[in-house]
């Protein structure tokens, strides 16, 4: 598995919030949430435009003459339509006789995106499939939402899943609750609500500042579901794979919080020292974060050739995923 | 738990200095935020196996009215 991630240059620190936000010190944002910076996309930068920098990287190592389908999963597109991934094709020079397509998702995105994979190989539909996260929440986030600048990065990452990997990835676990939809949400600027309303604030019932143009996340609301989801998700995954949590080298959740990872883990029931929340440089990248970990783990020794992992995201939607992979 | 444990217990959980008494009322410490109240989810779960929406937890104002809201059942002597 060959993955290459990218970050945007551009650094928000948590000194940098604290002075706009002086009633959150840099210290309760890092022991909360695990979070010392995040990276922001540039303005004239897209999540188009990252995942053509980390598919570039990719193809320092790798012939891109090979890839014969695109996966991209965003919810930053730069247009309604066409689809990213076709400009994605043709920015990055692959050869015309190739699939593509953009899926919406976000924190369950990278597992979704491994089970189309697998998909496409096993049906021989594709033999390279070429899987894109790339997401610049910062842009959906109002200026004065502390909460969601504190959390979330950009980020874009690419991996290469090739006909030859199919073996190594397992059996998945998947799920969807559409109850939650109004919990992580952009209200405006689609179909249902098309007119942005010109950045309005308004004050909800529960005194948080909105704005109808801008990412809304009911942070409750989202933590009850996971508390609630998460653990029978993974007994699933474990029971489709025939494996317990012992048999497990090791486990990547997506990067939500350090908090709430911390008691996801305690509530399945994993060691801590084959549990990875490591956000500190990144926040949470939504769709990257997992592929970003698995990055991370391969090139520091964590994992290792051999070792079964277990990868799960959960978000937006609901939507929530699981799977074991063999390194 | 009974209450006094509760009382220290969430006074170290939103990281306040004063001591809680059950009219305190956790709406007048700037502590008592979005991350105050995603630590408090988690605490709740974990300490008495329930689940509040984020309607009922916003409506918390005095301790004695997140003790009602858990259940005074759920408290020992």
């Amino acid at each position: 598995m060959r993955i290459v991630s990218y970050l945007p240059d551009s650094i928000l620190s948590n000194e940098e919030l604290s002075e706009l936000f002086p009633e959150w010190t840099p210290k309760k944002i890092e022991k909360k949430l695990g979070v010392r910076e995040r990276r922001i996309s540039a303005p004239d930068e897209t999540a188009l435009d990252m995942a053509v920098k980390a598919c570039e990287k990719l193809f320092e190592s790798i012939d891109r003459n090979i890839i014969d389908f695109i996966l991209l999963c965003t919810q930053s597109p730069d247009f309604f339509l066409p689809t990213s991934a076709c400009i994605l094709q043709d920015r990055l020079g692959l050869r015309t006789e190739i699939g593509a397509l953009d899926y919406n998702l976000g924190c369950s995105g990278y597992v979704y995106g491994l089970s189309l994979a697998k998909g496409l190989l096993s049906a021989s539909i594709a033999e390279n499939v070429l899987l894109v996260v790339s997401e610049t929440y910062s842009k959906h986030i109002h200026n004065q939402d502390k909460g969601n600048r504190s959390i979330f990065g950009d980020a874009a990452s690419a991996t290469l899943i090739s006909k030859d990997m199919l073996p190594k990835i397992h059996e998945f676990a998947l799920g969807t609750d559409g109850r939650g939809w109004n919990n992580l949400i952009i209200p405006n600027g689609a179909m249902r609500n098309r007119h942005r309303q010109q950045a309005i604030d308004w004050i909800d019932e529960n005194g948080v500042l909105r704005n109808d143009d801008m990412l809304y996340m009911n942070g409750p609301e989202i933590f009850n579901f996971t508390i609630k989801a998460v653990p029978v998700l993974i007994k699933q995954v474990l029971q489709k794979n025939n494996v317990n949590m012992d048999d497990i080298d090791y486990v990547i959740f997506h990067q939500a919080n350090q908090y709430m990872l911390q008691y996801l883990r305690e509530l399945v029931g994993v060691n801590e020292d084959k549990f990875f929340i490591d956000m500190a440089e990144t926040g949470n990248t939504v769709s990257a974060t997992i592929p970003i970990a698995l990055e991370k783990c391969l090139s520091d020794g964590r994992i290792k050739s051999g070792d079964k992992v277990l990868l799960a995201g959960f978000g937006v939607g609901y939507s929530y995923g699981a799977t074991i992979i063999t390194i | 738990m009974t209450i006094n444990e509760f009382l220290i217990q969430l006074a170290n959980l939103i990281e306040i200095e004063d001591e809680l008494s059950l009219d305190s009322n956790l709406k007048d410490y700037e502590e008592f935020d979005s991350m105050a109240i995603m630590s408090l989810v988690a605490f709740v779960h974990k300490n008495f196996g329930k689940q509040f929406n984020a309607r009922q937890l916003n409506q918390v104002d005095t301790v004695e009215s997140l003790i009602e809201l858990i259940g005074r059942e759920s408290f020992t002597e």
